[in-house]
């Protein structure tokens, strides 16, 4: 089963990706949501640190509802729908993080400015995406504001 | 028992069982030193003495100079050398004050120790020029009265000094910690129905206090804002209700001014039956959002399909409103037809969501209005979706008000009792109805409805 990267900035707007995703793919595999986020600077924030809760406080109640709502609408599609956090700053490092993630491909939007990380800290992926080795199918897609206050399922149901 | 005192018992209680296993550990090491020493000491006074008294006389002298010189007396000291050959040890055992096991310990073994209270005996057996003798040395051990003592009472005392230094520590600790809650607790006291207005400091640096009197700080905004409404709901309904009335009245008095034909009659009292008919929808509006309103009362619960649900609201609309466009956008429907199942009533789920459809229709002058409906695993999530004249952002708190109407709805007839019916509905089959708006583009509403499991 083919394992494939979607990059995401935990806003239900880019859930539209995985969803175009899910409708590209012919057969059923495994979806990867991949947020770019360093490690924390301090050594007590590091022994305390745990990327389950980490990913527990990046993901909205709206972005779990409508990764729910995507869940039950590919059922036969999805094999499995997971969340993963590359934490390094390099591309060897991406290239590894694709390596032990047995990544075969994945789908990032045209307009590479779509997704905004930042706004929960993260960093942008596109520049490491775009140099590795990765199959990558470009999805039409295009997010310039970013959403500031609530997040509604609406974009995400009326497209 | 409040948090404060429960902190500073649970506090002292912890460090005390600490403190106690500790000095019980060290006490209990150094009592079994001071023993294992004690015969130690005994045992080699009991080889000096064998050595003294049964060897040569040249040994012997070099050895008494040492004991002289090295080995001090101890309390009690008792040397006891006998010549053990052939004599029967419980005769023995008798003689020297000494229990049989002891003396079978030594010959057995080669030596041997043994206490009765506070005297210490240990023995030896020593063999010299063919012959078997038993070397007993007896004394009082003065470390364990003394020394083991006075540790003991040492260590207590310092457990109880430790009792009251740790106390006060976690009492002032106590106190640090609670300071700020205690203050929240004053301000929160302040604030009553007269001056609703008030609200909390927020503390900058201590992330959970911020975060509990960020949220005191929306709950007494929103409390304000139903505080608001409550008072406006009387005056609203009155005036609501006055205004069909008075028409009705002078209409009725300026007939009756004067005599009229018939032809005028009939339209008068047209004119009142008009508003009568008024007057009475909305008597049954708002008996409608009064039953609706949380009373308690249990209604009849059954499974309802949602896309069907929606499928008949459209319908509704469609006959009111018949150049709206209402576009349904199924594509997000699950796989698996079962999850579209929700427990409610039927009748008002509809009347909820044709409401909603209404709105939609009627302020967005028969643009497109958009329906999706997509299940996560805990949801059934309805979006309508128009591009009307949107609400004005000010007026957003207000729109769950009965009778409210925002400013921008002159043109639109309407009695502003839809939104908090729908709102009733949705609640009383505990899901959530969210409104997004921008004025001039549009309204977004948001309907969660917990799947029936």
């Amino acid at each position: 089963m083919k394992n494939i990267l979607v990059p995401t900035d935990f806003t239900v707007d880019s859930l539209i990706l995985l969803k175009k995703a899910i409708e590209r793919e012919e057969e059923k595999a495994n979806f990867i949501l991949v947020y770019g986020k360093s490690l924390p600077g301090s050594i007590s924030e590091l022994v305390f640190f745990s990327k389950g809760r980490l990913i527990t406080a990046l993901e909205s109640k709206s972005f779990i509802e409508a990764k729910g709502i995507l869940k039950n609408r590919y059922f036969s599609r999805i094999n499995t729908l997971r969340t993963d956090i590359f934490y390094g700053g390099s591309q060897g490092a991406f290239n590894n993080f694709i390596q032990g993630s047995s990544i075969d491909s994945a789908y990032i939007p045209e307009d590479s400015k779509s997704l905004h990380p930042a706004l929960k800290k993260g960093f942008d992926l596109m520049p490491y995406l775009k140099r590795s080795a990765l199959d990558l199918h470009e999805v039409a897609y295009s997010n310039q504001t970013p959403v500031t206050v609530e997040e509604t399922l609406a974009k995400l149901l009326i497209p | 028992m409040n948090t404060r005192n429960k902190i500073i018992l649970s506090l002292t209680a912890l460090t005390l069982g600490y403190i106690l296993i500790f000095s019980g550990f060290i006490y209990f090491s150094i009592e079994n030193y001071s023993y294992i020493d004690f015969y130690k000491r005994l045992e080699i006074r009991a080889i000096t003495a064998a050595k003294i008294e049964l060897e040569h006389q040249q040994d012997s002298d070099v050895l008494r100079e040492i004991r002289q010189e090295f080995l001090e007396k101890l309390p009690n000291e008792k040397i006891n050398i006998a010549d053990i050959s052939g004599v029967n040890t419980q005769a023995k055992a008798k003689k020297l004050g000494v229990p049989v096991y002891f003396i079978e310990e030594v010959l057995r073994n080669g030596k041997g120790f043994y206490n009765k209270q506070n005297t210490y005996f240990s023995g030896i057996r020593y063999q010299t020029h063919g012959k078997d003798y038993l070397v007993t040395v007896s004394a009082q051990n003065y470390y364990s009265t003394h020394h083991n003592a006075y540790l003991k009472n040492l260590l207590i005392i310092a457990l109880l000094i430790s009792i009251l230094i740790i106390a006060s520590f976690a009492y002032l600790f106590s106190k640090l910690i609670f300071r700020p809650v205690q203050n929240i607790i004053e301000k929160m006291r302040e604030i009553s129905t007269e001056n609703m207005h008030l609200r909390l400091e927020v503390p900058k640096n201590n992330e959970e206090l911020r975060s509990l009197t960020l949220t005191f700080n929306d709950m007494l905004n929103r409390l304000e804002t139903s505080f608001e409404t409550q008072k406006n709901f009387i005056s609203n309904a009155s005036h609501e209700l006055n205004t069909p009335l008075t028409s009705i009245i002078g209409e009725a008095d300026v007939t009756l001014a004067k005599e009229r034909n018939t032809e005028e009659y009939k339209n008068a009292l047209g004119n009142i039956l008009e508003d009568a008919e008024r007057l009475s929808k909305k008597t049954e509006a708002l008996l409608l959002l009064a039953h609706t309103g949380f009373n308690g009362k249990v209604q009849k619960f059954e499974l309802v399909r949602i896309d069907q649900l929606i499928m008949d609201a459209e319908q509704t609309v469609q006959k009111i409103y018949p150049n709206c466009q209402i576009h349904i956008d199924f594509e997000l429907l699950p796989e698996t037809s079962d999850k579209l199942n929700v427990s409610g009533n039927k009748e008002l789920l509809l009347l909820a969501v044709s409401n909603i459809l209404l709105n939609a229709c009627k302020y967005s002058d028969n643009q497109e209005v958009k329906v999706a409906l997509g299940v996560s695993n805990d949801h059934v999530v309805i979006i309508i979706k128009d591009q009307g004249i949107g609400i004005p952002e000010q007026e957003m708190p207000y729109i769950y008000d009965p009778f409210f109407r925002a400013s921008n709805t002159g043109n639109y007839h309407g009695y502003g009792i839809g939104l908090p019916l729908t709102r009733n509905v949705i609640q009383m089959h505990k899901g959530v109805l969210s409104v997004f708006s921008k004025e001039n583009e549009g309204t977004t509403v948001e309907i969660k409805l917990p799947v029936n499991q």
